[in-house]
């Protein structure tokens, strides 16, 4: 297996802590590294009220299609994030790679989303709607 | 490996980054507010008086917390929740196992979503929770929702006016649903789903004025559904199958001594299917190995009892071979899909309809029909009814239980049932009426648990109670 890394990008990605009211900021500076496109893409099928396969293990650089093939509505959130309102301000404020996903608003039935995962990692995500950060309707995705 | 990193390295993106607290990082002191909240044993605040004496394990709200979830929050396992009469907003989410969440009055404990909030109370991965005793109303989701649980039990809940179902069971086994309630919703007031075998029961269920009385996609194996009443839904009693949700077929679900009756109903909100099941009373679509019997089912536009096939126009998996009928639904969900080319017709097959007594439907009291499957293929079989129209006509002489159906039984194409017109009736079928705003009957005042102030704290068993099917008779009418 070849992996040409044509570019490492490095993001230094600077989180804000947040925990609690009074609790004080505190910036942490981390280096990641990213990969570009491998030309591959999986699919993964978004029933009701299951991701189909839940598990997947898939190389940085590899393309995901979500597609909602059920019947209602679902979303696609980070374990870290609680709905979709959350999912709307992480994406607006963070481009790391931990800020991903769908809100249900814009994956309705016969809708499909579409993720680059360049960096290597593991990628809790749930569906707020049908479930909670491991329980219900959830799922990981492995990047090596 | 080789990797060679190009010119193009180097280049900095600064991301800003949302962290949740955890982990090591709550060793830095910080002000956030404890979660560790106070016990039964708190002192007593101003709070309304539930009248219940601080007993270890038992939770007032709001004597002890102000919410219900805040006491859901602070539950251990084993502990009992007590909610006092009163109106609460709340959504309220559980993911601890073996608690008991129970109103002190049926009708007077109301959890009001205000159409606004999702779901009454959300069970989620936790196992052995028991909702008990009180009402949930107007919320976009559900009423009671579990999901991804071993062991559940609803007794004495009332849903009221909700976004999609009443109550409503998904991927979970082995649970009881008794003396409960379910109106005005969309879909079903009442769903079990995504679960073989489902180790599951309904008994003494009302429900009424929704889309679909009972709705139960790839559920099954050991799933009873008895001594309730469906009636004056867009249609009654509906077991289904589709690859857009796990576990498919549905199957081995026994409904024996329902009242089924009225399911015309054209004010209810609705979703597509429950448009296109219309005026039917039992109708399995896309079901095998069911059991009907002893039901007591009247007054529908189209079928009493219908055996119909479902057909879905996109399907996500080829469908499964009998054979596999029996796997069950964990096995089947580490199966990866093979999407077929076309559309999947389930038929509903190897149906056992028996001692059903029914009365004016209009179309047909028994029927089965298919869209292009030889019905004598499908081994469903009609046996000791009480009834007056069948499609096809002469159906208990043509299906017969206990022995292999045959071509030359008769002639399985008179009177048959035309399936593909209900597409075309569902056109022209009463749309679709917003559920916020539907007509729904007054709110019952429903019968309360017995004792809810000091019966004990039981939380869920994964094993139903058993239950006697060959004690139940057919119902008498009512109404
Ligand atoms: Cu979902």
């Amino acid at each position: 297996m070849k992996i040409s890394l044509v570019s490492s990008i490095v993001v230094s990605a600077v989180l804000l802590v947040s925990c609690g009211a009074d609790s004080p900021e505190s910036a942490v500076t981390t280096t990641i590294a990213t990969v570009p496109p491998n030309g591959e893409s999986i699919t993964i099928q978004v029933l009701d009220n299951s991701y189909r396969p839940s598990e997947y293990e898939i190389k940085a650089g590899t393309e995901v299609v979500f597609e909602n093939r059920g019947r209602n509505d679902h979303n696609i959130l980070p374990d870290t994030i609680t709905d979709d309102a959350g999912l709307t301000a992480l994406l607006a404020s963070d481009m790391s790679p931990a800020a991903w996903g769908v809100p249900s608003t814009a994956f309705t039935p016969g809708d499909s989303f579409t993720h680059l995962f360049n960096v290597p990692g593991v990628y809790k995500f749930y569906c707020s709607i049908h479930g909670a950060p491991g329980a219900g309707m959830y799922g990981t995705l492995t990047v090596s | 490996m080789k990797r060679s990193i190009s010119a193009l390295a180097g280049v900095v993106l600064l991301a800003v980054g949302l962290v949740s607290c955890g982990g090591d990082d709550s060793a830095t002191t910080t002000n956030a507010p404890s979660t560790d909240v106070a016990t039964s044993e708190a002192p007593a605040t101003d709070a309304p008086a539930t009248d219940a004496p601080a007993v270890e394990g038992v939770l007032n709200v709001p004597a002890d917390y102000p919410t219900i979830q805040e006491a859901v929050d602070a539950a251990v396992e084993g502990d009992l929740i007590l909610i006092a009469p009163g109106t609460y907003n709340e959504a309220v989410q559980v993911t601890t196992n073996n608690i008991v969440i129970r109103g002190l009055d049926r009708n007077t404990v109301i959890l009001d979503g205000n159409f606004e909030l999702d779901n009454g109370i959300r069970v989620v991965g936790a196992n052995g929770v028991a909702l008990e005793n009180m009402t949930a109303m107007n919320y976009t989701k559900n009423g009671f929702f579990w999901t991804g649980v071993t062991g559940y039990r609803g007794d004495y809940l009332t849903a009221w006016r909700n976004g999609d179902y009443g109550v409503y069971v998904f991927d979970s086994v082995g649970g009881v649903l008794d003396h409960s309630y379910g109106a005005g919703s969309p879909d079903a007031g009442v769903y079990v789903g995504e679960c073989y075998p489902c180790d599951s029961l309904i008994n003494h269920f009302v429900s009424e004025h929704n889309g679909l009385g009972y709705s139960g996609t790839n559920s099954g194996g050991n799933m009873i559904i008895v001594n309730s009443i469906f009636r004056r839904n867009r249609a009654g009693v509906v077991p289904n199958s589709g690859s857009y949700e796990l576990c498919y077929p549905e199957r081995k679900t026994t409904i024996i001594g329902n009242l089924v009756y009225d399911n015309n109903q054209p004010d209810t909100p609705a979703i597509d299917v429950a448009i296109l099941a219309m005026g039917n009373g039992i109708l399995s679509a896309g079901g095998v190995q069911n059991i009907i019997e002893r039901n007591r089912v009247w007054n529908h536009n189209k079928t009493g009892i219908g055996l119909v096939p479902f057909l879905e126009e996109d399907p996500n998996d080829s469908m499964p071979e009998k054979t596999a009928w029996d796997t069950t639904c964990a096995d089947s969900k580490k199966l990866m899909p093979v999407q077929p080319d076309g559309a999947l017709l389930w038929d509903s097959q190897d149906t056992t309809v028996r001692g059903n007594v029914l009365e004016d439907n209009r179309r047909a009291d028994i029927a089965v029909g298919s869209a292009g499957t030889d019905l004598w293929t499908l081994g469903n079989c009609f046996e000791g009814n009480t009834f007056t129209t069948s499609a096809p006509l002469d159906l208990e002489k043509l299906a017969p239980c206990g022995s292999p159906l045959s071509k030359d039984a008769g002639d399985w194409t008179a009177g048959d049932l035309n399936v593909i017109t209900w597409l075309v009736d569902a056109e022209t079928a009463p749309p679709s009426v917003d559920w916020k705003t539907a007509t729904l009957p007054d709110m019952p005042v429903l019968e309360s648990m017995p004792n809810a102030a000091t019966a004990a704290a039981v939380p869920a068993s994964a094993t139903p109670p058993a239950i006697d099917l060959d004690a139940i008779t057919v119902p008498d009418k009512i109404d």
